[in-house]
């Protein structure tokens, strides 16, 4: 709702009964006792407070989905469908010639088959809940980034304090989290403009599991870096990396307040991946940078110390890109600066192993 | 002593020397000096810009969310305030504005007659791998200086000439609200001739009528902004009876040049001395070398002034911003050597006293600054320089509420109004995104009022309440701590 513009200047008595507090606003020592109460005020309502506009923010329609993967998702399931219709075939013949070759071990195989059946069923059902839950999770954060996006070109006021307040509840019940919320509430006040609240959330709040992210990065291109550099064969080395990767996806992913499951993991890891292969040519420069230094200098020293060096290095930008798919708002320009450490400190893990005793 | 403990003790001399050069030069790598320039007119909010400031950056280390835009910046360990460097010069009076602030009931501090200076020391642990390796503390000294605001209209007289600066004050003099204050004093110069002998008695009475009219424009109800020479409202150190603070604008006669000893020729050699030996040393002394600059501004006392006095502050910073050197500085001055030229490379335009108008208005507060300083800071973003337009009160005064009143639904400020023992809420009326045509200029359009300083416990331990205040110090200095 807009502040009406013909209406004329005045100045009142400070009426207690008239006025009421903005979001944002804790009650000013001064006016305990003398002014009233402070309101809460829902998230909706808090919505209706703003002057900018009248209408919710508006929030970007979801991505249609790709022709490619609705194809490929069919194939998978119809695949599915024949393996399990094959194997259930296979199965419940065998069971049938054991019980008419002996009849206990026909019970015994029978009842093991439907011991599989039953227990898969409710695997694959509590994975598909699971599923349908984290994208909802996912799809929220995604919803809340494009949210955050258009906040932060928004000069209105309240919308940003009701976009942080649904973010803070992401992440209230966590005890770490405790002391951020405090400190972003402690730096709030109603004078702040949406993106200052959107900025400022980023910086108190989400700069906190950043750093846990960057941490869970840390670890996972140190491993990747030692598996790379200790493992004989390559096939080997690729698989243990691909699962150390997954495994530091799904800690990024619990830190931004997602819980996936399995299946969740490779959609997550083809997101990333998709942000990845778009992400632009700096990008591409990166890539070719790195790969002409492990070809270069250190590719002179050993093959494998570049290749534990590019292993590192490509771990850490798969982490960086799924803190960027999996935190509410995006990274601001002084944050992202913030990426370079993380990158140096891949170079300097890597320098810490090849300096260790066998390395 | 023989020749071999000769030697022993020479060589450990010499060694302590060395050893203390070199200590001397890693405290002088990691020491740093920013020269802020808090630039406003009179009443802009300079000293309580600087008391907010010096106060919540001391607080900063141990209460980090006083100022949450640097809330970040843990690398800064303590921050002292301390003398000037220069000994010339009036220490900046921060603890008594302090205590004026936090007094009971508070107060605003006095405006400030006098030159005075202020250094911060911000000790912090340097990011960089090599400055870490040197030392493991760093010092930034960010040198502030707090003079008069009517001082920094003389700097436009550098490049004027007595006869130019006649011409333009005359000029000015005609116009409405300042014709009819001027009445006296340009009766006075009708009753004397120019090319005639110099009086000092004609000089004295036009000096005072002149000077009485200056005062007479300082009335804040006029918004008035161009009121030369600004000494002679404020002279600081110089004495008001000395010839240099006497003389007045007069009209060049008609004729040949008027000759040695002519009442004109008398003004223009007192407006000479005025130019060179006030103006120019202020400027030289204690205008040059700086790096960073906040230009304040208080736009609701010219917009309530009206078109006129709008127009002329419009001009008036426009023409004062011109005094400033703006650029890159020379690789000698980025090195911290002491023969390098300094220039400003960031510049904030703040919207002073943001807190006196709803938060609804502070964009538009931010957008008519922008349109008021247009050609000044299209001129200044030619030299490459980055700047940035914000509305901001460094001393939060009053809180927004919402009205929901007579079917209107408005955010207002409440504070208590200077002169007044309790709070009123004030809609200000809608604060234009740009200067309003003369046409639509309507009188009663905006409604602005003076408030007091919250109350505060003495010394305000908690810090100041401000609107971007962090945004300003994150801006001007943030980047040199990383």
């Amino acid at each position: 709702m807009r502040d009406k513009p013909r209406v004329a200047p005045y100045e009142a008595d400070a009426d207690q009964s008239r006025l009421s507090y903005l979001p944002g606003d804790a009650p000013p020592p001064d006016h305990v006792g003398k002014g009233p109460p402070p309101m809460e005020r829902s998230v909706a309502e808090a919505n209706l407070l703003d002057e900018e506009t009248e209408s919710p923010v508006p929030v970007a329609p979801s991505r249609a989905p790709s022709k490619f993967w609705a194809t490929g998702t069919t194939f998978l399931v119809f695949f599915a469908l024949f393996t399990i219709g094959f194997l259930a075939y296979a199965s419940v013949r065998t069971v049938l010639d054991a019980l008419a070759w002996w009849a206990p071990t026909g019970i015994l195989l029978g009842l093991l088959l439907v011991g599989v059946v039953v227990t898969g069923f409710v695997a694959i059902a509590r994975e598909l809940l699971g599923i349908w839950r984290q994208k909802r999770s996912l799809g929220a954060i995604e919803s809340a980034r494009r949210e955050a996006d258009l906040l932060m070109d928004s000069r209105g006021h309240d919308r940003g304090f009701a976009f942080a307040a649904r973010v803070i509840q992401l992440y209230e019940a966590r005890a770490d989290m405790a002391e951020p919320i405090r400190a972003f509430r402690q730096a709030a006040n109603s004078s702040l403009r949406d993106h200052e609240v959107v900025a400022r959330l980023s910086s108190h709040v989400l700069r906190h599991l950043d750093e846990q992210a960057h941490t869970a990065i840390g670890r996972a291109l140190r491993d990747t870096a030692f598996i790379s550099l200790a493992s004989p064969n390559g096939l080997v080395d690729s698989l243990i990396t691909l699962w150390r990767e997954l495994k530091m996806l799904r800690e990024i992913a619990s830190i931004y307040g997602l819980t996936p499951g399995f299946v969740q993991q490779w959609a997550l890891l083809r997101r990333v991946v998709s942000i990845a292969a778009t992400s632009g040519m700096a990008n591409q420069a990166g890539n070719m940078a790195v790969q002409s230094f492990s070809g270069g200098i250190v590719g002179h020293l050993s093959a494998n110390m570049a290749d534990s060096l590019y292993t590192a290095l490509r771990t850490a930008r798969l982490g960086m890109y799924a803190m960027e798919t999996c935190r509410p708002v995006t990274f601001l320009p002084e944050e992202r600066r913030g990426m370079w450490a993380l990158l140096s400190k891949a170079a300097r893990s890597v320098a810490t192993l090849l300096a260790a005793p066998g390395g | 002593m023989n020749a071999t403990d000769f030697l022993n003790g020479a060589i450990r001399r010499g060694s302590d020397r060395v050893g203390e050069a070199v200590d001397n030069a890693l405290d002088w790598a990691n020491e740093r000096t920013v020269r802020l320039a808090v630039t406003g007119l009179s009443r802009a909010g300079k000293t309580v810009f600087t008391t907010a400031l010096v106060h919540n950056l001391i607080r900063f280390p141990k209460r980090r969310q006083i100022l949450p835009a640097i809330a970040n910046l843990d690398n800064i360990i303590s921050v002292i305030e301390r003398p000037q460097p220069n000994p010339e010069l009036a220490t900046f009076p921060y603890s008594a504005n302090l205590d004026a602030l936090t007094s009971d009931p508070p107060r605003w501090p006095p405006s400030t007659n006098q030159l005075s200076e202020l250094r911060i020391e911000l000790h912090y642990r340097p990011r960089s791998w090599l400055r870490r390796r040197i030392n493991r503390r760093a010092v930034l000294n960010i040198d502030i200086v707090d003079y008069p605001g009517e001082w920094l209209l003389d700097l436009p007289l550098l490049n004027m000439t007595y006869e130019t600066w006649s011409a333009h004050t005359l000029k000015l003099a005609q116009r409405q609200p300042r014709r009819s204050l001027a009445d006296q004093w340009l009766a006075a110069l009708t009753t004397v001739n120019p090319g005639g002998r110099a009086e000092q008695t004609e000089i004295r009475m036009l000096s005072k009528t002149y000077r009485k009219y200056l005062k007479a424009c300082t009335e804040p109800s006029l918004g008035l902004t161009i009121i030369q020479p600004g000494r002679f409202l404020s002279p600081g150190h110089w004495d008001l009876d000395a010839p240099a603070l006497n003389f007045c604008p007069m009209e060049r006669p008609l004729g040949a040049a008027p000759g040695n000893g002519t009442l004109y020729v008398a003004m223009a050699e007192r407006y000479e001395v005025y130019r060179t030996r006030v103006v120019r040393e202020f400027y030289e002394k204690h205008f040059k070398d700086f790096n960073r600059q906040i230009i304040l501004v208080d736009l609701l006392r010219s917009l309530k002034a009206g078109p006129d006095a709008f127009e002329e502050a419009s001009e008036a910073m426009s023409t004062i911003l011109k005094s400033f050197e703006h650029g890159t500085s020379s690789l000698l001055a980025r090195l911290g050597l002491p023969w390098g030229r300094h220039k400003i490379d960031r510049v904030i335009f703040a919207a002073s006293k943001a807190d006196h108008v709803s938060r609804s208005q502070q964009g538009n507060l931010e957008s008519l600054l922008q349109d008021m300083l247009d050609r000044a800071s299209r001129e200044i973003g030619a030299t490459a320089v980055d700047t940035k337009v914000l509305a901001l009160s460094a001393l939060r005064c009053t809180a927004d509420w919402i009205d929901q009143s007579d079917g209107n639904r408005l955010t207002v400020v409440v504070g208590v109004p200077v002169g007044g023992d309790h709070e009123r809420s004030l809609w200000t009326g809608e604060v234009p995104d740009r200067m309003p045509p003369r046409g639509e200029w309507q009188e009663n359009d905006y409604r602005f009022i003076d408030f007091l300083p919250k109350k505060l416990p003495p010394g305000a331990p908690q810090g100041f309440e401000h609107i971007r205040l962090d945004e300003a110090v994150k801006y001007l200095v943030g980047d040199l701590f990383s």
